[in-house]
């Protein structure tokens, strides 16, 4: 499945604005950029949750002439954080919540959800904290149950708003390696401010700055040191494009 | 444990509820047609306890809605400024004095039922216009309503006979007392309206407790099925709150109890809630008819009295 944008523009309001955005996903896009540059902004715009101008297509539909039901069969988004007001909701609870969009809306979920949900869980390795209130959960184990219900939605694009923001690096890693697992069957979106996560997850880089993208290329052109010095307004080591603090 | 201990508690004192009153019964003739007794538990007692178990279910439940939708768990009818709108509707009802024009219903919970429901969609409209922490600032909008509408209250009241004053202060605290059916049958109407919406809409309930966006991307029109939902919400407080007078606190706590004893999601709260809600109504009735001898101490005060320590209690333990 394809993301094409063509002159699009998204506002919230007169000083948050992104305009003349211009990309192609095939495989992935990672989108980087300073807080505040509208990453997040570009993020909801394609999910379908705010308007736009110009051109946006999954595929070859215009995003904002499908009905959400429609959307939620093709896209999913993991947001950075797990908030949820109810404090009891199991893991497996929360995991159906991805079988929603696939559920009869006079009916409740069926076996055959649960049993998707079921080999998801195991296949991540959450199966024996099923039971588990949701909010027990460490933040690497609730990044992990965001990513079930987003396997479980069974969408072609998966968009990852910051994922590795709250982990520590041992969870960074086991991401990582999840999401290249994923890559192989999903068309993904990764926003992030991780440079190595960037170049590990390969496909193009989308820089955005003063609203617009600043930089659309190759992530190996991107995370040249110069580039990066340019755009971050900061310095890199060369091999690892860990930030240097001297 | 303390599940199956409030409900024991809870369920014992809704089956004394027949026989509590001014008038002790004479336990051979309730199934005698025609004597006093059989009179007092059919035409008095029972349309009461109806009433007042339908009454506890509307305002748990609509407390329930409000919190979920918002996600907030300070948001109920009264602190959204409905009740007040209630109030001040059927204030300015009795002051322009229609009497009991419109097919039998009075003015006063006539412009009761408007009065909640211009307020909620007055918030609706208002609620627009908020970006950031909508629950929050819905919330002292409704706080906001709520002082307006009370100095608008206390100049009716200002303006107002004696006895204009006792029957408007005689609604504002809330009463259970109901003669025959018609009353009590209304408000199950209503109330069975508002249980079944929220039962049939319990999976997209849940997906609200994750947030608006989560229901969005999960492809509920969010917007839509929130405004749906509200407008039978307001229609049910509404005409609860125009034949009771309003009635205060149950839809605070009921929520915070049954999540606290059921420690179930939102999508399996409805039932609960809807039951205990009626039975805690139900239990304050009774508490009430007995403590005073001779006469009714208001509802509304007593689940303030009793609801208030409770929930201090509630909030102080929790781990």
């Amino acid at each position: 499945m394809t993301i094409t944008a063509d002159n699009l523009s998204c506002a919230y309001d007169e000083r948050a604005y992104l305009t003349q955005l211009s990309f192609h996903v095939t495989s992935h896009l990672s989108i980087l950029g300073a807080n505040g540059a509208g990453k997040s902004m570009l993020a909801r715009t394609l999910c379908g949750l705010l308007p736009y101008q110009g051109s946006l297509k999954l595929h070859h539909s215009e995003l904002q002439t499908l009905s959400s039901g429609a959307i939620a069969k093709t896209l999913s988004y993991i947001p950075a954080k797990l908030e949820l007001f109810d404090r009891y909701t199991t893991v497996e609870e929360f995991a159906l919540l991805g079988r929603y969009p696939y559920k009869d809306p006079y009916r409740t979920y069926t076996q055959s959800d649960r049993e998707d949900v079921n080999s998801v869980l195991m296949q991540l390795k959450l199966d024996t904290l099923k039971q588990h209130p949701v909010t027990q959960l460490s933040s690497g184990q609730q990044q992990l149950l965001l990513i079930a219900q987003a396997l479980i939605q069974n969408t072609t694009i998966m968009i990852f708003d910051e994922p590795t923001a709250n982990l520590d690096p041992h969870n960074t890693l086991k991401f990582a390696r999840l999401f290249r697992h994923l890559q192989t069957r999903h068309t993904t979106i990764l926003i992030t401010h991780d440079l190595a996560l960037a170049a590990y997850v390969k496909g193009s880089a989308l820089f955005l700055h003063d609203h617009t993208a600043s930089f659309y290329e190759d992530v190996n052109t991107f995370l040249d040191t110069d580039t990066l010095a340019r755009c971050y307004r900061a310095t890199f080591h060369p091999q690892t494009k860990a930030l240097l603090y001297e | 444990m303390s599940k199956t201990l409030t409900l024991v508690i809870l369920l014992s004192l809704a089956a004394m509820a027949p026989f509590i009153g001014t008038v002790s019964l004479n336990l051979q003739d309730i199934f005698v047609p025609g004597t006093l007794s059989h009179q007092i538990v059919f035409e008095l007692r029972l349309p009461r306890m109806l009433l007042a178990f339908m009454a506890g279910a509307t305002l748990a439940l609509s407390g329930l809605l409000f919190q979920t939708l918002f996600r907030n768990i300070l948001m109920t009818p009264y602190t959204l400024g409905i009740s007040s709108g209630a109030i001040l509707g059927a204030g300015i009802g009795m002051k322009l004095g229609l009497g009991s024009l419109f097919f039998g219903i009075g003015a006063i919970s006539l412009f009761g039922f408007f009065g909640a429901v211009l307020t909620v969609i007055l918030l609706l409209y208002l609620s627009r216009f908020l970006h950031h922490d909508r629950g929050n600032s819905l919330l002292l909008l409704g706080i906001a309503l709520s002082f307006f509408y009370t100095a608008a209250l206390m100049i009716l009241y200002y303006l107002s006979s004696a006895m204009e004053n006792h029957m408007l202060l005689r609604f504002t605290m809330g009463s259970l007392s109901t003669v025959g059916y018609t009353t009590a049958l209304l408000v199950s109407g209503a109330t069975l309206l508002l249980f079944g919406v929220l039962h049939v809409k319990r999976h997209e309930l849940h997906l609200f407790a994750l947030s608006d966006e989560q229901a969005r991307l999960k492809g509920i029109a969010s917007e839509r099925l929130r405004l749906k939902l509200l407008i039978i919400a307001s229609l049910s407080i509404g005409t609860l709150i125009s034949q009771t007078g309003p009635i205060g606190f149950i839809g605070l706590i009921v929520p915070h109890i049954v999540r606290t004893l059921y420690r179930r999601n939102i999508s399996r709260l409805i039932v609960p809630t809807f039951f205990v809600g009626g039975l805690f109504l139900l239990s304050c009735d009774v508490i009430a008819r007995s403590l005073s001898a001779g006469s009714d101490i208001p509802i509304g005060i007593v689940t303030a009295l009793l609801g208030g320590p409770f929930f201090i209690y509630l909030i102080v333990t929790k781990k």
